[in-house]
This record gives C-alpha cells, structure tokens and sequence, in this order.
C-alpha cells in the first residue's frame, strides 16, 4: 500500500521536477527568475485544449501543435519581456514575470472562464501491476515521460555544440560573447527550451489536477524542489522534486491532512532557514 | 592591418579615450602601455566591439568595424583574451578550446587543436578537467589556446602576465613570441612594461585616455620618461 | 519672478490638510470608506518600501503581516474588551514586528531571489494557518472585529472610523519620511546601492536589513490592525498572496524607495480597484500590464518620473561645466 503512495509521490515529484527544470534552465543562462514558469503550463494546456475539444483535433497532433505553441510562447515572452528589461538589475525581471504571470492568468480567465475542465491524459487509464506492486499507467506515464525528456536535456547540453554553448554563457556572457556567441540568440533558446519543458509539463498536469486558470500555482511547488535540491543545480532540481512530491503524498498518513497544503510552502522556508544551499548546493562563491 | 583614427569612448558621461590613434602593422606585436585607469582595456574592448566608440574609427583590413557585434568581429578573425582570463570554469578545458572554435567549421576543430596542445602541452594532460580548477598560469594558457581556437589573424592580449609567476610569465612570453612567428599579430596590454617592450616591434603609451608617447620598442626603451614612470629606473 | 517660499508652502500644506481632515463632512459614506482603505494601504506600502526600496530586499509576503496584524487586533480586542484601541494598534504593530525581526534574522543574509521566496512562503503559511486554525481564527467564515471605543464613544461607522485612521496614518507617515531622513535611512539606502561599500563604510550590515524588515513589519501590522476596525469582519482571502502581489504592485508604479511612492502607488491601485470593482478580470489583467509596462519602462515609478523632471528643470537653470573629471577606464 505504501509503495503505491510512494509511486504517486513519484509522479507528482516529476511534475515538479520539470517545473524545477524549467526555472533552473533560465536561472543559469540568464541569471533571471521567472515566475510566470508554471502559468505557461497553464496557457499551453489551455490551447491544448481548444484544440482537442473545440477543433477536434487528435491527441498526438494535439500534443505537437501545443508545443510549437509552447516554445513560441517562451520565444515571445523573452522577446516582450526580457529583452526590454536586459539593462536593468535581475530584481526588474522577476517583477516583470510577476506581472506576466498575473497578465497570463486574467486573461486566460477572460478568455476560457476560471471554469475546471477535464483535460485528457496522455495515456490509458488502467491499473498496472509489476511485481509486487501495484500502481497505475499515469504515474509510470509520468515518470517516464520525465526520465525520457530528461536524458534528452542532458545529452543536448553535454554533447551538442549549442547546449555547450549555452553552458558557457551561463558563466561567463563576456567570454561568450568574445567566442562569437550571440548572448541574445542564447537566452531566446533558453527561454524556448523552457516553454518547451512547461507545455510538456501541462500535459501531464492538467489530467490529474484538472486544467483551470489556476494551475500555474505549481510553479510554487517547482521553486521549493528546485530550493530544497540546490537552487542553480539541475540534478538538485530532479532531486528537490521528487523528494517533494514523495513527502507530499506520504505526509497525510502521518500527520493531520491539512498539512498536505503547507508542505511546499513549509519545506521553502525551512530549507532556507536550515540549509540555503540545499541539498546540491550552488558551487559558485559570491564574488566580492 | 589594424587602425584606430580619434576614437573616443565614453562610459556614461566619463570620457574614457580622447581622440585615441593606433596602428598595428601585420604580423608584428604591439604593446600598449599605461597605469590602471589609463583606458587600455577600454580601447581593446573597443576594438572586439565590447563596446562602440561614440566617434572615431576602427578598420581592420581596411574595413570600418566599429559598429560590429563582437560575434561579427570574431569571424573577421580578431580574437580577444581578456583580463582575468576569464575561462568557463566548470567546462572543461577541451570544452573551452571547443568554445573558442564556435565560429570555425567543425572539420577543422581537430587540426586546431592539435596545434595549440602543441604550444600548451600541459593543455593536453588537463583536457578532461575542469578549467576552473587549473592553476592561474594554466587559465592563462588555456585562454590564450582557446583564442587561438578561432584561427584569428590578430590577437589581443589583455595583461596575460597579470598574477602569474615570474617563471610563468616568461614561458607565456615566449609562447607569445612563437605564436607571433607563426603569423598572428599580436596587440599586447602589459604593466609589465619591460617583458612587453622586449618582445614587441612598435609600443604606445596611454595616460588618461590619451597617447602620449609612441615609437619602435628599442626608442621607448630608451626614453627617459618611459624609463622613470614606466620601467622604474631612476633617471 | 515671484520666488515660492516655504512659507507658501506650508500655509498650502495646512489648507490641504484641513480640507482632508474635513471632509467626511461633504463625502459619501462609501468615499470615506475609501479613504480609509487607502490609508491602510499606504502604510503598508511605506511599510514595504522600507525594506524593498530603501533596503533592496524584496518581501512578496507583506499580506502576512497586515494578516498578524488584523487578527492580532481581533483577538485581543475580543478577548480584552476593556483594552482601549491605541494600546491594542500599536501591539499589534509591534507583535507583526516582532515576527519580522525573527523571521529576518535567518532569511536576510541570502540573496535576493531567496528572501523573495522565502517571504512568498511565509505570507501562504499565514493564511493558510489565517483559514485553518480555526478555533483561533474562526477560519473562512472570518472574525467579526469589536469595534474601537474611547469611553463611551464608539466607532461605529465609516466616518467615525475616519478620525481613527487618518491620525493615526498621517502620524505613521511623518515618521517614515523622518526615519528616512536620518543617518537610519541613509544607512538602508547604502545598503540598498552596494552592500559591500556599506559595510566597509562601518555600517553594521545585518542590522540595518533585519531592523528595516521589523520596521516594515511593525507598519504593516499596525495597518492591518486598522485593516480589522474598518472592515470589521475579516476573513483569510483578504490577506492572499495576490494582495500581497498588489502591494509590490503598488511600490512599483508609484515609485520604490520614497514615501510619496508609496502614497500614489496606493492611491492608484485602490482607484483603479474601486473603478473596476465590478470587472475583477479586467482590473487582474491592468494591474499584470501595469507591473510590466512600469517595470520595463518605468522602473522609478511616477515618483521617480517627478523627481527626474525636477532635477532636470534644476539643472537646466545651471550653467554647464566642463565634464573632464573623472577618468575610468582601462
């Protein structure tokens, strides 16, 4: 019975491992934070969903279409708001996500209701048994949907001349600048690779929690995994989330199930009081 | 092959060159002399196109390059190691030399390669580890070998001997010397005044964002001005 | 040309406060209200400002201490009815300080992106503690507040609780723009500039941060007691991470790191609140446009935008000088 609480855990831990993705991606290639990481889940799923359910379109061609629209979403949002703001301190740009995620969720309200909507899955509905375990086709779905677009991310970066790149602009942009790296080009990719990440996101998200305006708010979720793995790590991001979401779903069978809420919001202010580093640690000293 | 005509910069309000006129002839090494503050690495900044000169010109080859992107101006082939060395410490130093070569054809990497582990070969041993955990002589090397990656046709040299041993500094003048013969021109930043002037072919002076005194290495060498202030002799 | 002396000055200062001090007289119920609110509201944001725009650190949870505050308030008000109001407000503002001061002690030497985040969480787990304590708090079905009395007078009604507010806020304020007058404030906004300067200026670093977090604390609670008499019934969702977006909202439009910011700033989110009351998603997606547009093009604020036109009739009026000082570079 555990294991089978454990396993959820999982799933919902590499949901939030994306999420964590997402914001550890633009973090080191652009030192910026952006808030608004969890409300473009929520816009692609919605778009998803007009396709599926008012074009009635199939799920695969769905599934494509929703992330071109995803990696134009990030692609357009570094354009309006990053770039205008480059000059500035990093403080501008997190207020700037701020305002996007609030303009991100007003407008999707206006335009599809702040309704629920049931948003279908990407895989069957049926219960597996492996093993000694018993546990069911979303949450594996979920876990290797992740692990897949995971291995992907990591042999981009390690081995491909423009994930090395990308690397390298997150140490030094000068130095980068003077390989004849184009800085701008490279934070439009991270920002393309990040919409890419959140509209993978929704739609693993949107079947279970149901697809509603407010679904950005895991984002939450994503900076407590990615705080309490390692801000600025992503191994520390996967780590983070799915300790989170393994602590999530156990913690109600052990403490009274209005903790359940909390927990994100209890495990931010505790990492950070405890251990700021977290569990990677960012390796950068401050310079002076 | 290298030609800066009045080019003033500024920084904000804060004039940073005054007017500032430099040539570097082919396949030579230049040295640009000065205290800190005087706008040496300002005018190369300017000329990898760091930053745009507010007037003046900048030609290349004859061409005006003022106005590039520093991208541009790396595939016209200048290549800029900057102060501090400033390498991408948690890549490694393979990954660094790969770096340098962003703008070459990929079939080329290879040779390039080859040839700077020539110049550095403790480059070699190091290839798998992390730039950053490289002594400061070695960064130095190593961004001097990642700038070569680009198969530049000038190289500018911001203070390579900055923090290094002396032992160091000298095997980094000497690679210098062998990367200047093998045809690459060379503009040099020093406070080192007397190992640059001793390598280079012509040397200008910057005092406050202007230049102040120019002339052949062997002439600063004997100038008495240079002498008192810069190579700290008494007169 | 007739010069404007101080004296024009403060005779124009006095009639605009008796004109303000007077006019429950001639408003609307419902405009005093309004009022009102927005006094809270400017506390608050002076209250942020302090610790984002003088300090530079960012608090995205402030609804948490206007919440400590306001139930702070509604508790000891019930559970000591003989405690008149001003010995209520001013614990009030001290209790939510006092948490500040704990809070920041261990939050403050992160960086930037931390403390935010850090101070996101902590405003959720007040309201989330605001709904689910519910024995203490009474939860979502919100705590009706005792009205504040002096003798046998009571504050029944808006424009009683006007007299209550408005001195109150405008003392609150005055302090403020002292505090920043000081060797204090100064020391906050060099904090602010470069923290490694300030401390080799001899200026104790943690000190200065932790004590302008408690100081916005304090302000934010004392308003939030304020908050509890006016709308006399609170409930959680007035104390929500968006209201706390809002008062980020509010520094950032009227201008961070200066009292009469604040004030606009306060000024028009509530304006812009009350004309779209009606339209809530519109009023979201204004205020979403608004933090953008101002954070891009704007980051002063419209007391910045005043200040700079200020300086530049100023200076305008000067003869220019030569500008060869200062060489940087190399």
């Amino acid at each position: 019975m555990l294991i089978h609480v454990v396993i959820s855990g999982i799933a919902t831990g590499c949901i939030y491992s994306l999420m964590a993705l997402g914001l550890t991606l633009i973090y080191k290639a652009t030192e910026h934070v952006n808030f608004a990481q969890g409300d473009m889940a929520m816009l692609s799923g919605f778009v998803a969903f007009t396709f599926f359910e008012w074009l009635k379109l199939p799920l695969p061609l769905v599934f494509c279409l929703t992330l071109l629209f995803s990696i134009g979403l990030g692609l357009a949002m570094e354009f309006l708001l990053v770039k205008p703001a480059i000059r500035g301190p990093h403080f501008n740009v997190f207020i700037i996500t701020l305002g996007a995620s609030i303009v991100l969720q007003s407008a999707s309200g206006l335009i599809w209701s702040h309704d629920q909507f049931p948003f279908p899955s990407l895989f069957p509905d049926k219960n597996l048994v492996l093993g000694p375990v018993q546990t069911d086709a979303g949450s594996v779905g979920i876990i290797a949907t992740t692990l897949v677009l995971m291995l992907i991310l990591f042999l981009f970066f390690k081995y491909t001349k423009v994930g090395t790149s990308l690397r390298a602009v997150s140490q030094s942009h000068r130095a980068a600048l003077l390989m004849g790296v184009s800085v701008r080009r490279s934070f439009a990719l991270a920002w393309a690779i990040s919409g890419l990440v959140s509209g993978i996101a929704a739609f693993l998200i949107a079947p279970v929690v149901f697809l509603s305006t407010q679904m950005g708010l895991v984002v939450i979720n994503g900076f407590a995994a990615a705080i309490m793995g390692g801000w600025g790590s992503f191994p520390g991001a996967v780590i983070g989330g799915i300790s989170l979401g393994v602590l999530e779903n156990v913690a109600p069978y052990y403490f009274p199930p209005q903790i359940k809420g909390i927990i994100p919001f209890a495990v931010l202010v505790g990492v950070l009081v405890i251990r700021p580093t977290g569990i990677m640690g960012e390796k950068r000293q401050r310079r002076v | 092959m290298l030609e800066l005509t009045q080019v003033e910069i500024y920084y904000g309000k804060v004039r940073a060159l005054k007017g500032v006129s430099l040539r570097v002839p082919e396949k030579s090494i230049v040295a640009l002399l000065g205290a800190n503050g005087a706008g040496k690495s300002t005018a190369l900044k300017s000329i990898s196109g760091l930053i745009h000169p507010a007037s003046g010109s900048i030609r290349f080859c004859g061409e005006a390059i003022d106005r590039d992107s520093p991208e541009r101006i790396v595939r016209r082939g200048i290549s800029h190691v900057p102060e501090g060395r400033d390498i991408f410490p948690y890549l490694t130093v393979s990954e660094n030399l790969a770096m340098g070569a962003f703008t070459r054809p990929k079939s080329e990497a290879c040779e390039t390669v080859q040839r700077v582990f020539g110049h550095f070969p403790i480059l070699h041993r190091r290839r798998k580890q992390m730039a950053g955990t490289l002594s400061g002589g070695e960064q130095q090397m190593l961004a001097i070998g990642r700038a070569l990656m680009a198969r530049p046709k000038l190289i500018l040299m911001d203070e390579p001997s900055l923090g290094l041993a002396p032992i160091v500094v000298h095997q980094i003048f000497e690679i210098i010397l062998e990367i200047n013969r093998a045809g690459t021109t060379i503009l040099l930043i020093e406070q080192n005044a007397h190992m640059a002037l001793q390598i280079a072919l012509h040397g200008y002076v910057l005092e406050t964002g202007k230049v102040t005194i120019e002339g052949g290495a062997t002439e600063l060498l004997g100038n008495q001005y240079v002498r008192h202030t810069y190579l700290g002799m008494k007169v | 040309m007739r010069r404007i002396t101080a004296f024009h000055w403060s005779i124009v200062t006095a009639a605009c406060l008796a004109m303000f001090l007077l006019s429950p007289l001639v408003l609307s119920r419902y405009l005093v209200f309004i009022l009102n609110l927005l006094a809270i509201y400017a506390l608050v944001s002076i209250g942020l400002n302090f610790v984002t725009g003088y300090t530079g650190q960012i608090s995205v949870g402030h609804a948490g201490f206007l919440a400590l505050g306001a139930y702070f308030t509604a508790i000891v008000a019930t559970k000591a009815p003989y405690l008149p109001f001003y010995v209520i407000l001013p614990m009030a503002g001290c209790f939510a300080g006092l948490i500040g001061f704990l809070l920041g002690i261990p939050i403050l030497r992160l960086r930037g992106f931390y403390i935010a985040m850090a101070t996101l969480a902590f405003g959720v787990v007040i309201s989330q503690i605001a709904l689910e304590w519910r024995g203490l708090t009474h939860g979502d079905e919100g705590f009706k507040v005792t009205s504040a009395f002096i003798g046998s007078f009571v504050f029944d009604s808006d424009k009683k609780l006007f007299y209550l507010v408005q001195p109150f806020a405008i003392v609150l304020i005055l302090a403020a723009h002292n505090i920043v007058s000081t060797r204090v404030g100064r020391a906050f906004v060099a904090v602010r500039d470069s923290e490694n300067v300030a401390q080799t200026l001899g200026i104790n670093l943690s000190w200065s941060k932790t004590s302008a977090f408690a100081l916005s604390a304090f302000y934010a609670g004392f308003a939030g007691g304020l908050f509890a008499y006016v709308v006399s019934h609170i409930t959680p969702d007035s104390f929500s991470l968006t209201i706390s977006i809002d008062f980020i909202a509010m520094i950032v439009i009227g201008g961070m790191g200066s009292i009469l910011g604040s004030i606009i700033g306060a000024v028009i989110l509530t304006g812009i609140q009350q004309l779209l009351g009606s339209l809530p998603e519109i009023q979201m997606l204004i205020f979403g446009v608004s933090l953008i547009i101002f954070m891009i093009f704007m980051p002063r604020g419209i007391s910045g935008v005043i200040s700079s036109l200020a300086t530049a009739t100023r200076a305008g009026k000067r003869l220019s000088s030569e500008q060869e000082a200062g060489e940087k570079g190399a």
